[in-house]
Order: C-alpha cells, then sequence, then structure tokens
C-alpha cells in the first residue's frame, strides 16, 4: 500500500483506505498564472518554485527559486516550506515543517493559490481540454494582429506575450489611405479571460472600422466614440486605457490622443528619449460625454515610436522592489539597438531578466514604429 | 458606499468617497475607483464622508496608492474624521499615505 | 458581566454578516453605548467575522456562526462562536512596518487593527468550536 518515499523520510503504512482508485490527488491552480494546470501530486517530491527547473515552475517574482515542497505519503498529502522568503501558507496560516494539506484546503504561495484536490480521470481529461481551448483562442488572438513591417517608409514590430494564456491587452495597425497609417495599442483592466474577450471586441470596433460616424484619421473623435460606446456601467464595470496614432509618412506627422495610458516614446535616431506623447484623460468607459484632446507631434526620419501598457513596467525584480515608468524607460533606451526587427523581444527579454523569471504576471505589449531615415527632411 | 467626482484639471483629479469602507464598501467601488484615477493624473481622495474603514478600506487604498506611485502621480487623502483617522494611523498608513485636514493643505502637499 | 448576552447566529454569508453587525450596532445604541465603542464592535465583528467567512469554509454554506454581546460600566465584551477550522488570531502576526510605498505589502491588517482599536482579545478551542472573545472600552454615561 506503500512504498519508498524518497531520502529521508518516514514511511507511513496506513491503515486507513485509501482513495478509491478512480480518483488521484492534484494541485489545481486557483490564482495565478497557467490558471488551467492541474499537477498530480505523487509520492515523489514535487518543488514548487521560481527556478525554471523546477517541476512545478512558478514564474512569480514573490516565490523564491526553491519555495516549497509537497508529497503524497500514504494518502495525505504535505507541504514543507524550504525557507523562502516571503512563506509558505495553508488556509492562510504561515507554516514551515512539513504540515498537511488537507483535500480542499488552499496552499498560498507568492502571488499564487493552489487547492489540493481530488480528481477522477474524466476531472483531469476537463482541466486538459479547457487548457487547449483557451490555446486555441489564444491562436486566434494572435491571428488578428498585423504582420510586422520590414520595409517601407514606415516599418513596424512588436512583442505580444499576454499573461496567463489570454490577456486584456490588443495592438494593431491598419492603412487609412492618402499613406496614412492608424496605429493602436489598448489595454482592459484586469486580465484572463474576461478581460480578453472585451479587448476582442473592441479591438474589432477600432480594426474593422465599425464605428458609426467616425472619422478614423481623427483620434480625437475615435476616442470619443469609444467612451459614447463602451461606458463602464453598461459593460459589467470594465473600462480600457488606449494610445491611438494617425502617422502621416509624407508629413512626418503623428495625430495622437490617449485615454489612461502610460506615455509612449519617441527615440531619436541616437537612441535618446526625444520626446513622451501622452494625453491625461481618464480611461475609457470611466466616464461619460467626454471631449478628448489630441496632439501633433512631428517626427523625424529615423526616429522610433515605442508604444507600450502598464505591463511593460509594473513590475517587481529579483529583490522584491517595485520598479516603473523611469525604470522601464532606462531598459527601453538601453536596449533598443537601433534596427528597428528585434527590439520589442530585445526590450521583453529585459524586463523578464530584471524579474527573475521567464513569463510575466501581467500582459507585455510594446509596438514599435520607425520612420525611415531617409524620409524627406 | 458612493464615489463622487469633485473636480478634474489638467494635473488632478478629486473624489470624494462617501459611505462605509467595509467589505461590501470596497466591493462596490474599487473598480470604478480605479477607473477614475486612471487618467494619470495626481490624485486627492475626499474622505470626509467616510463614516466606517476596516482592513479591506485600507488595502484599497494601499492598492491605489501603490498604483498611483509606479506612473509618478501621487495620492493625498483628504479630511478624514477622528475614528477614519485614528484607524489610518493605527494601520501605519498615515507615514506612506499623506493625509491632509482639507483641500488647501492636499494641494500643498501635491507641489512640495 | 452577569447579565445574560444579546446573542443571535447568522449563517456564514457576507449578508447575513452585514445583517448582525446592523442588529448589534442597534441594539447597542439602545443601550446607550457610545460613539467610539460603537465603532470599535462593528471593526471586531467585520474583521474576524470577515476572516471566518473568507478562510473557514471551503464553499461550505448555512454553517452557524454566533455572535454574543455583554455590556458593564466601562466595557462591551463580544464572544464570536463558530464552526470553521481551527484559526487563532491571537498568534497572527503583525504585519512588518512598510517605510515607503513601494515597500508596503497589500493586506495583512486586519488583526492588527482589531488589537488596537480593543482592550483584549482572547482565543480558545471549544471541541470542534472557535471561539474568540474581545473586550471594547467605552466611556461611561
Amino acid at each position: 500500500m506503500s512504498g519508498a518515499s524518497g531520502v529521508g523520510k518516514t514511511v507511513q503504512f496506513s491503515t486507513r483506505r485509501s482513495a478509491p482508485p478512480q480518483l488521484a490527488h492534484y494541485l489545481t491552480v486557483v490564482q495565478g498564472v497557467t490558471i488551467e494546470r492541474a499537477v498530480p501530486v505523487t509520492a515523489e517530491t514535487l518543488i514548487l518554485g521560481r527556478d525554471p527547473s523546477r517541476a512545478f515552475h512558478l514564474p512569480d517574482s514573490d516565490v523564491s527559486r526553491s519555495h516549497c515542497e509537497v508529497f503524497l505519503v500514504g494518502d495525505d498529502v504535505y507541504v514543507r516550506d524550504l525557507g523562502s522568503t516571503n512563506g509558505t501558507f495553508v488556509d492562510g496560516v504561515r507554516v514551515a515543517q512539513a504540515t498537511p494539506l488537507r483535500v480542499s484546503s488552499r496552499l498560498e504561495v507568492g502571488r499564487h493559490t493552489f487547492r489540493h484536490e481530488l480528481l477522477s480521470p474524466e476531472d483531469v481529461a476537463r482541466h486538459q481540454q479547457f487548457a487547449k481551448d483557451l490555446e486555441l483562442a489564444r491562436r486566434h488572438v494572435e491571428a488578428l494582429l498585423p504582420a510586422p513591417r520590414a520595409s517601407g517608409p514606415v516599418r513596424t514590430d512588436w512583442c505580444f506575450v499576454p499573461s496567463s494564456v489570454l490577456g486584456g491587452d490588443a495592438l494593431g495597425y491598419h492603412d487609412l489611405g492618402g499613406g496614412r497609417l492608424a496605429l493602436y495599442l489598448l489595454d482592459v483592466c484586469g486580465h484572463g479571460v474576461a478581460s480578453a474577450m472585451y479587448s476582442s471586441v473592441v479591438f474589432n470596433a477600432v480594426r474593422c472600422q465599425t464605428l458609426p460616424d467616425t472619422d478614423f484619421g481623427d483620434p480625437a473623435a475615435v476616442l470619443a466614440r469609444l467612451n459614447d460606446a463602451f461606458q463602464m456601467d453598461a459593460h459589467n464595470d470594465m473600462y480600457f486605457s488606449i494610445f491611438y496614432g494617425v502617422l502621416d509618412p509624407a508629413s512626418r506627422s503623428l495625430r495622437y490622443s490617449s485615454a489612461g495610458h502610460p506615455p509612449a516614446i519617441v527615440l531619436g535616431a541616437d537612441g535618446r528619449i526625444r520626446s513622451r506623447l501622452v494625453r491625461k484623460n481618464p480611461p475609457i468607459g470611466a466616464m461619460p460625454r467626454r471631449v478628448f484632446g489630441q496632439d501633433e507631434a512631428r517626427l523625424e526620419p529615423g526616429d522610433r515610436l515605442f508604444v507600450f501598457s502598464d505591463g511593460a513596467f509594473e513590475i517587481r525584480d529579483t529583490e522584491g522592489r517595485e520598479r516603473g515608468l523611469e525604470d522601464f524607460e532606462r531598459e527601453l533606451v538601453a536596449t533598443a539597438s537601433g534596427k528597428l526587427p528585434g527590439d520589442p523581444r530585445r526590450v521583453y527579454e529585459r524586463v523578464c531578466a530584471v524579474t527573475g523569471t521567464d513569463l510575466l504576471l501581467d500582459d507585455f505589449t510594446l509596438l514599435a514604429v520607425e520612420l525611415d531615415a531617409s524620409a524627406s527632411a | 458606499m458612493d464615489l463622487e467626482i469633485l473636480e478634474e484639471s489638467e494635473s488632478l483629479t478629486r473624489v470624494a468617497l462617501k459611505g462605509r469602507l467595509d467589505t461590501a464598501g470596497v466591493d462596490r467601488i474599487e473598480t470604478r475607483l480605479n477607473a477614475v484615477l486612471g487618467g494619470r493624473k495626481h490624485a486627492l481622495l475626499d474622505l470626509s464622508d467616510v463614516t466606517f474603514l476596516s482592513s479591506l478600506g485600507i488595502r484599497m487604498l494601499i492598492s491605489v496608492a501603490k498604483m498611483l506611485d509606479r506612473r509618478g502621480q501621487k495620492l493625498v487623502l483628504v479630511a478624514p474624521r477622528p475614528l477614519i483617522d485614528q484607524a489610518l494611523r493605527h494601520s501605519s498608513l498615515d507615514e506612506i499615505i499623506p493625509v491632509a485636514a482639507d483641500v488647501d493643505g492636499a494641494r500643498m502637499l501635491l507641489n512640495s | 458581566m452577569s447579565d445574560a448576552p444579546f446573542a443571535l447566529a447568522f449563517p456564514n454569508d457576507a449578508a447575513s454578516l452585514a445583517g448582525a453587525r446592523r442588529k448589534v450596532q442597534e441594539h447597542l445604541e439602545a443601550c446607550g453605548v457610545d460613539e467610539t465603542a460603537l465603532h470599535a464592535v462593528d471593526l471586531v465583528l467585520e474583521e474576524l467575522g470577515g476572516n471566518v467567512l473568507r478562510y473557514g469554509y471551503d464553499g461550505a454554506s448555512g454553517r452557524p456562526i454566533h455572535v454574543e454581546v455583554w455590556t458593564a460600566p466601562g466595557i462591551v465584551r463580544v464572544a464570536l462562536t463558530d464552526d470553521a477550522r481551527p484559526f487563532d488570531p491571537t498568534r497572527h502576526p503583525e504585519p512588518a512596518r512598510a517605510s515607503s510605498l513601494r515597500e508596503a505589502r497589500i493586506g495583512g491588517h486586519g488583526i492588527s487593527l482589531v488589537r488596537k482599536f480593543a482592550r483584549s482579545m482572547r482565543y480558545r478551542r471549544d471541541g470542534e468550536k472557535n471561539r474568540i472573545e474581545v473586550e471594547v472600552a467605552r466611556s461611561a454615561g
């Protein structure tokens, strides 16, 4: 009924009945990334930690590299803290020595919460099916993103990494006629499936230009129309931030407006920050009947515009220190190499290095747009 | 728990919270407060009509303050009633979020 | 405190806790308890009752939580009894004091807040039940 369960642990011959043969012990994710996962708990020790080599890898900067271990002895699951910085909690109580984790009890590690459950093969199949569904949805979302433009008067590249498979961010650009390019990046509050669904709806309204009576070459008008159409009260208390710009490469003018969004950064050909583009409007949906202003920036040949969402910089580093916008701007300047293709991905990897994880807890979305260096001055 | 926008200028948003900031109150107001304070401006939160502040209310205030701080904006709490002020001090919240007795005092804190 | 307590029971959901808090407030107001003590009692029930609801049950509903309230000169005593999993709030550590907003951790302030507004807090595990008793100062008059 039992076997050796690893070095240093006593084997217990349990006289209680073991779980019915069709049910097995699992840790299911209640909160955190990888929300669809159900991980089996066996006699073999399962170590949870931030280190990518850990069997249960948690990309969470609040989690120690080897944070705690979970194992099965007979028919009981135990958890033991491995000297973590922020502690391991069972049902809200901090634990150190091997502590029982009863069925349906909660295990909290960093910003992740798990539940110990007895699952049947059908339950596990359902978890796996859900994971597959999420993956299909993710591919659908990714298919809507426009291809990077490697040549021409305006070049583009982007990096789009939702947290937990689906996220609330979206980015895009499309030709408006007359050589102009509309470009936009939006961030729905929260993250996860509900935010992703709302994000898709809004994104399509902009991408397919389905807002009625709207001049999509007029950023202020686009934001006002979006705000009329997507008020919080009528949409389950959801709201979103957005940066919307219209770039005319012939005149090198960028008309733009933003709502609740971090400033977009313009890097000159010399790699330094030339300007920050932002309008201080509340997010879309927060207040009815607003007038959104807009500004116009004149770009120089070789200028690169970087538009991003909060997930890029609202992060914690490996020492647990919270980073902010100024830190991100420094990372951006240090990483942007002057060759546009690949820059957004490089910035993403740099941010991951700062947090010490390979996946961030919020959506990372970065759009880069470059005006050709040989454009008429 | 209700929320009312008292003032919105180029550089700041002033919002009044009214009622009890307990579990139910926070539930009702938190998302809307985050939305209304999402305009990348400094924020003044008028607490003169807040009659009760629980640990969940404190948690919400810290969360909002952190959100603004990450974006380079400040939050100032204004005119809490005596019992609320006591709760802010007992949880040492007044050491990390500035509290002003009135709006003028709050504006001075923002400009400093 | 020789008088029989004001007692009520309510099921373990948020709306019922809110209702129980209201009834306790009404009773204590009728007893002439001052505003500061009223506020402290309300905080005790919101924090400790809230904790039981959030952490005590795994989705089980309809479980009874009992509240008893006694008044005496200078003191109001509140006792909360539940059959949730064992939890001793008096063992709950004080949250670390943050010196800046960036360092501040969100959460963990509830029990420490109760400690500051109350005179004493005692916990007892009684068979299958948790029982917590809190005493709050009240002004004379």
